[in-house]
């Protein structure tokens, strides 16, 4: 859906969106691909003609929610569950999301989880595929995977951009 | 007994700690204190043929999208020491009244339904290429819930390990059990009503009126 025509630099203004509701709108990137978010859909930037630039909009993939929530935790505070928990660690947290964002369409998307430990962890529960990761303090990731009858565990380091070559094939469709 | 106290005064002393379970592990290895009572409230240790239950009341411990359980639901089992409850020890009574104190600590809190393990199983899960057992199974009666558990590891396990005895752990309890069906419906009975009436989210409302299998 096309949602709007501006130029670059200025917030929406087009009679198809209200004036209160553009000002919510915020850039968060001056790419021009992903430059915000608003009422759960993704707003999306397109290249235009010139300095002219088109918006569009698309329901928030599941890979975005996840990330969502992630990013949502950070504001968590110690005894978050009740019991005690410790406050999200952000290191584990930021490894969590890097990780996220690096999944590519090839990879199936896991749930997001955090423990008491203030760790963040990913989890993908399927008929063939057990898969828990746990992103550490110091930015690696603890790993225990089960896909169909092999086991797999160990700690990998993470560099924030790429997933783990000992990860990838584990986690692929 | 390493450090030559009794089980009952490690267990005081850890209360708590997030690294209960290390502590206790450290001053009584191999599951010495599953052989002791913890408290003075205690109905008996924990023997092999009982079950043993752990109620699901978190959202965050349980799949956004359907309701299966996700790992951190077990977390608890490497740094405090997991609160369960020994079905055959508790009354409906004891059960309903540990609920509402649950439930009423956290606004987001549900009850979902809940998991239950032989503690013979739980007690029999070995890591890989392993022989000493994975967890303990405690004793932990307070003077509220005397028929209060707690599943803790063994050891302290390196990263990885812990995440496999995690696994063991998910599969043991493997089913999530409705509400409805624990002790006939006795315990759903007496639960505070407005905590019952919790609006549980759409994609869990099969967890309050049928069984759901869960693969892990």
């Amino acid at each position: 859906m096309v949602l709007a025509t501006f130029q670059m630099g200025q917030y929406f203004q087009s009679p198809s969106i209200a004036a209160g509701t553009c000002a919510q709108l915020l850039p968060i990137s001056s790419s021009n691909s992903e430059l915000g978010k608003f009422d759960n859909k993704l707003i999306l930037f397109t290249a235009g003609v010139g300095d002219e630039q088109t918006a569009y909009a698309r329901e928030t993939n599941e890979q975005e929610r996840t990330i969502a929530i992630l990013r949502g935790w950070k504001r968590y505070p110690d005894n978050w569950d009740h019991e005690m928990a410790k406050a999200p660690n952000p290191t584990s947290l930021q490894s969590a999301i890097s990780f996220m964002s690096s999944l590519s369409n090839e990879f199936m998307m896991p749930e997001p989880m955090l423990h008491d430990s203030g760790r963040a962890g990913l989890f993908w529960g399927e008929d063939q595929l057990y898969a828990d990761l746990e992103f550490l303090e110091n930015g690696s990731i603890a790993y225990y995977i089960e896909r169909g009858k092999d086991r797999h565990k160990g700690v990998v380091e993470f560099d924030k951009r790429n997933i783990p070559p000992v990860l990838k094939p584990l986690l692929t469709a | 007994m390493q450090s030559g106290c009794s089980c009952s005064e490690i267990n005081a002393s850890t209360q708590g700690q997030i690294d209960r379970v290390g502590l206790v592990a450290d001053a009584a290895p191999d599951c010495a204190c599953e052989s002791h009572s913890l408290s003075q409230y205690s109905p008996g240790i924990v023997q092999d043929e009982e079950t043993i239950v752990r109620m699901v009341c978190v959202p965050m411990h349980v799949d956004k999208k359907k309701p299966k359980l996700l790992p951190n639901f077990f977390s608890h089992a490497f740094s405090f020491g997991m609160s369960a409850q020994r079905l055959e020890k508790a009354g409906s009574t004891e059960l309903a009244k540990w609920l509402n104190n649950f439930l009423a600590n956290g606004g987001d809190r549900v009850w979902l339904g809940y998991v239950q393990a032989p503690c013979k199983k739980i007690r029999g899960i070995l890591l890989q290429d392993e022989s000493s057992r994975s967890f303990c199974v405690y004793d932990a009666a307070s003077d509220e819930s005397p028929a209060h558990a707690e599943v803790c590891a063994s050891r302290r396990l390196e990263e990885a390990d812990r995440l496999e005895a995690r696994a063991h752990l998910m599969k043991a309890f493997s089913e999530i059990l409705p509400r409805t069906s624990l002790m006939g419906g006795e315990v759903q009975n007496i639960v505070d009503s407005k905590l019952l009436a919790r609006d549980v989210p759409s994609q869990w409302g099969s967890l309050t009126s049928s069984g759901v299998s869960q693969t892990f």
